[in-house]
């Protein structure tokens, strides 16, 4: 609180420089996440990139200087399971278009296709130091459709948030959901067992497709051009971009017994499963997961809403990190990336360390998805995606000063701030935010 | 499992044996925050019979206590949470496992809490090993009129054991949940000016019930035709309920979230002179002068509220530090019951937005005390409340401050629920 004020008078008299310029951020104390504890460092960036960070580093002349004595930077936060876009506020009817609950396997829909960039919730996440999301469609279908990954620019158009480069994932969801769903229109799947069965034939059904298109890849060009090639079915290509590797499966599941059914599924047909999400039962099968090689990314405290989430564990990440999982936190929730950093803080008093506790937010989700050359830690080489607190990023009490993402200031407090705004208030009244 | 719960319950056992030998324990030399605005480092708190026998600065252990050694731990009151389903829900999309919501008219005042509470929850345990030491439990959102609430300790084994006070207050419900609810059925209040007539219809229904009740009392005094006894109205329990609330006797707890919703709450209550007490509020802090005006106290939570729902669309993060600036009594509340442990940084997270402190800390121990009318029996660490204290290493605020000791009624609370016992049985498989 004490430095809010002179970061305000600072920033306010210090335009941020155009993205060709560089930027340092001096006597901040910088969360590398590379190194286990923060350091007083130096931070340099341009072109959108981290060029140098250290206590010693030299900042280059011309370079716009940004003094943060007294307050704590660290990377920008990656959340790996967000709706935002696809369920954006306010939450009607009108708004919902992250379930293509129409048929339990729908692969071929892109979250990239409803994904509205206006969601006004993106203006709150990019206050609480959220950089990148993995926006994922809803857990309606066995398999839900690809997800959409971008850098979080409140108030730029979609192709300027697009986070390109990111390998493409696939959501699938296992358990009560999609049980539910289609059980409730007396259509298979209504059991566990339906489940499976049939992901198991649509993965047969995927593998005859891919075979086609092999074989035709196989075939002299004059028979390509003679036989002509298969037809195309867009779900069929999507899955078996699955089999063959290119497209990573990210599974909504909950209890043990269905992780260790999904990695059955995944060995038949000769895929991993990357990651694991919600995963509350996952403490009880670390070992399984661990040697599976999936990721989890999961809740520090959620539970109980359902009979799958029972047995949600707060000490759950102790036992996950102890068997060698890479483990994330994710929100599925506009809500909780507002304050992103505080769900890294309950760990704490779970038996984490702050580094395993930072790690989870940053280098862990940038892992899952595949990105840790990019994003995750405060290195240089690494796109600048960086959060500013006015005090430790593990309290309460301390507020996002500024979000950098590419480089460029995402957000920055200021009085009657724009996260202020209601999400009716940005729907209709853009141009006020 | 089993060999787990056995350990659990045998240290339940251990530790309530303990304490019904009439144990004097002393906490000694830690730093103690009174939840009325007092700190006190280093302090010390001496209970004995279940409640706080002194509270001093540097005072040492009367002789025969057992000594806790409280260097480098706070003590802060047990927090109260002012309002949850707590023990009326265990498993949100179970229909089976709730009972916080009559869902069947929209004029359920008769309903009682206490009628439905489970004191074998496995959630009351998790909230309460994080400091949460009692619970105004309420019914749910969907109603005109949902029901009485009730005070409870989150300790004991029966609901009268754990029960504190009950009813505290009648609950009632403006804006979207009833009129979604009733609009559905096509049922009378599908809208805004439904609710309110539907309020009106229901108080005078009890007035004019009053009123007979009153006459048939007159007349029974008068005794004038002896062979023509005069007779008492028909029950209506419904009525009957509401009768404490037009007395003044029984609050209102109404939840509004829109500044026209508490609006409308206000001019109720003024027209059937009730005493009001807000819940939820989001957009409280666009009428905190007025609130303040006519000293009507608001339950703010949560403080990070999402503005997903319509009725939300208005909410801010500083609410609670503007309706306390303007002057206003605030408690805090989860409004959650899975996470009710997460109330002591919904009160963290109104001092980031400008809440001072020392006030915060008090929405969610003796502000909402004063206003469940237990002011002198708990929410304080002060002598003669009820020993309800939590112990923190660092700050009780903050997520990362791991609970020490928890204290309800003077009674040491093993720190296990159902999530340590799994812990303690997963973390060791092979």
């Amino acid at each position: 609180m004490r430095h809010a004020f002179a970061a305000l008078l600072l920033f306010a008299s210090t335009p941020v420089a155009a993205a060709s310029t560089a930027v340092a951020l001096k006597n901040a104390t910088v969360w590398t996440v590379a190194k286990d504890a923060p350091e007083k460092a130096t931070i340099v960036i341009q072109d959108g990139k981290i060029v140098a960070v250290g206590p010693d580093v030299k900042i280059p002349s011309g370079a716009t200087v940004l003094d943060l004595t007294g307050r704590q930077v660290t990377p920008g936060f990656i959340d790996v399971h967000s709706h935002m876009g696809v369920y954006p506020w306010p939450g009607v009817e009108a708004n919902s278009d992250g379930n293509e609950a129409t048929d339990p396997i729908t692969p071929q829909v892109r979250a990239l296709d409803s994904f509205w960039f206006e969601d006004p919730a993106l203006y709150r996440a990019s206050a609480g130091g959220i950089t990148a999301i993995q926006v994922l469609p809803g857990s309606a279908n066995l398999i839900g459709g690809q997800a959409a990954h971008f850098k979080v620019k409140p108030g730029k158009t979609l192709d300027d948030m697009i986070f390109k480069g990111v390998p493409r994932v696939m959501k699938m969801a296992l358990g009560e959901n999609p049980k539910r769903v289609y059980g409730e229109r007396k259509q298979m799947p209504s059991t566990r067992m339906g489940n499976i069965a049939l992901l198991r034939e649509t993965f047969t059904k995927a593998r005859e497709y891919k075979k086609k298109w092999d074989d035709f890849a196989k075939k002299p060009k004059a028979d390509q051009e003679k036989d002509g090639p298969p037809d195309k079915d867009l779900k069929m290509e999507a899955l078996a971009g699955i089999l063959s590797g290119e497209i990573h499966p990210h599974v909504h599941c909950y209890r043990q017994d269905e992780i260790l059914r999904i990695f059955d599924v995944a060995q038949e047909f000769g895929f991993k499963i990357a990651a694991l999400h919600h995963c509350l039962e996952g403490y009880k099968v670390a070992k399984e997961i661990a040697s599976h090689g999936a990721g989890v990314a999961t809740w520090p405290d959620w539970y109980g809403f359902k009979v799958e989430a029972f047995d949600g564990n707060p000490w759950a990440y102790r036992i996950l990190l102890d068997r060698g999982v890479v483990a994330a936190i994710k929100s599925d929730s506009a809500d909780t990336v507002q304050r992103f950093n505080l769900e890294a803080a309950k760990t704490l008093r779970y038996g984490l360390t702050e580094a395993e506790a930072m790690r989870l937010i940053t280098l862990n989700p940038a892992k899952l998805l595949a990105v840790d050359a990019r994003v995750g830690t405060i290195e240089a080489g690494k796109d600048a995606d960086l959060v500013v607190f006015d005090g430790s990023p593990f309290s309460t009490f301390s507020h996002v000063e500024m979000t950098f993402v590419d480089g460029e200031v995402a957000y920055r407090r200021s009085p009657g701030a724009r996260h202020e705004r209601s999400g009716l208030e940005a729907t209709f009244f853009p141009g006020l935010m | 499992m089993n060999r787990w719960f056995a350990i659990a319950a045998l240290a339940f056992l251990l530790a309530n044996d303990g304490q019904a030998a009439g144990e004097t324990v002393a906490i000694v030399g830690a730093k103690i925050l009174t939840g009325d605005g007092e700190a006190m480092e280093p302090g010390t708190v001496v209970f004995a019979g279940g409640k706080i026998t002194s509270v001093t600065q540097g005072g040492a252990a009367p002789a025969g206590a057992r000594v806790v050694d409280g260097k480098g731990l706070t003590v802060a009151p047990g927090f109260i949470e002012s309002g949850t389903n707590l023990g009326l829900v265990e498993i949100d999309q179970v229909p089976a496992t709730h009972d916080e919501d009559e869902a069947t008219s929209p004029v359920t005042p008769q309903v009682r809490v206490v009628d439905g509470f489970h004191p074998g929850s496995k959630l009351i345990a998790v909230a309460r090993i994080n400091g949460v030491t009692s619970a105004l439990v309420s019914p749910g959102d969907g109603n005109v009129f949902t029901g009485q609430s009730a005070l409870v300790h989150l300790d004991g084994w029966t609901l009268p054991e754990m029960l504190v006070k009950a009813p505290v207050a009648m609950h009632m419900g403006f804006g979207e949940p009833p009129k979604a609810r009733y609009g559905e059925r096509k049922t009378q209040p599908s809208t805004r000016m439904g609710i309110a007539a539907t309020v009106r219809e229901t108080f005078e229904k009890a007035l004019a019930y009053k009123r007979k009740k009153d006459d048939f009392e007159k007349k029974s005094k008068e005794k004038k035709d002896k062979d023509k006894p005069p007779s008492p109205p028909d029950v209506d329990m419904k009525s009957e309920a509401l009768l404490p609330v037009l007395s003044g006797a029984l609050p209102v707890i109404a939840r509004a979230q829109r500044m026209d919703d508490i609006l409308t709450a206000i001019r109720l209550s003024e027209e059937f002179h009730f005493r009001l007490i807000l819940s939820r509020a989001a957009e409280a802090y666009k009428v905190a002068a007025t609130l303040a005006a006519k000293k009507i106290p608001v339950i703010v939570g949560p403080i990070g509220t999402q503005p997903d729902a319509i009725e939300e669309q208005g909410a801010i993060y500083e609410n609670a530090a503007l309706l306390a600036k303007a002057g206003v009594t605030v408690a805090i509340e989860s409004n959650d019951t899975q996470n009710v442990r997460n109330l002591p940084f919904q009160a963290g997270l109104a001092v980031r937005y400008g809440m001072p402190y020392a006030a915060a800390l008090s929405a969610i121990t003796s502000v909402p005390a004063r206003l469940f009318g237990v002011e002198a029996q708990m929410g304080r660490v002060a002598s003669g409340c009820s020993a309800d204290l939590a112990v923190f290493e660092g700050d009780p605020l903050e997520p990362r401050s791991k609970v020490r000791f928890v204290f309800i009624a003077g009674r040491e609370i093993p720190l296990r629920s159902y999530q340590t016992d799994l812990y303690d049985q997963y973390r060791q498989r092979p």
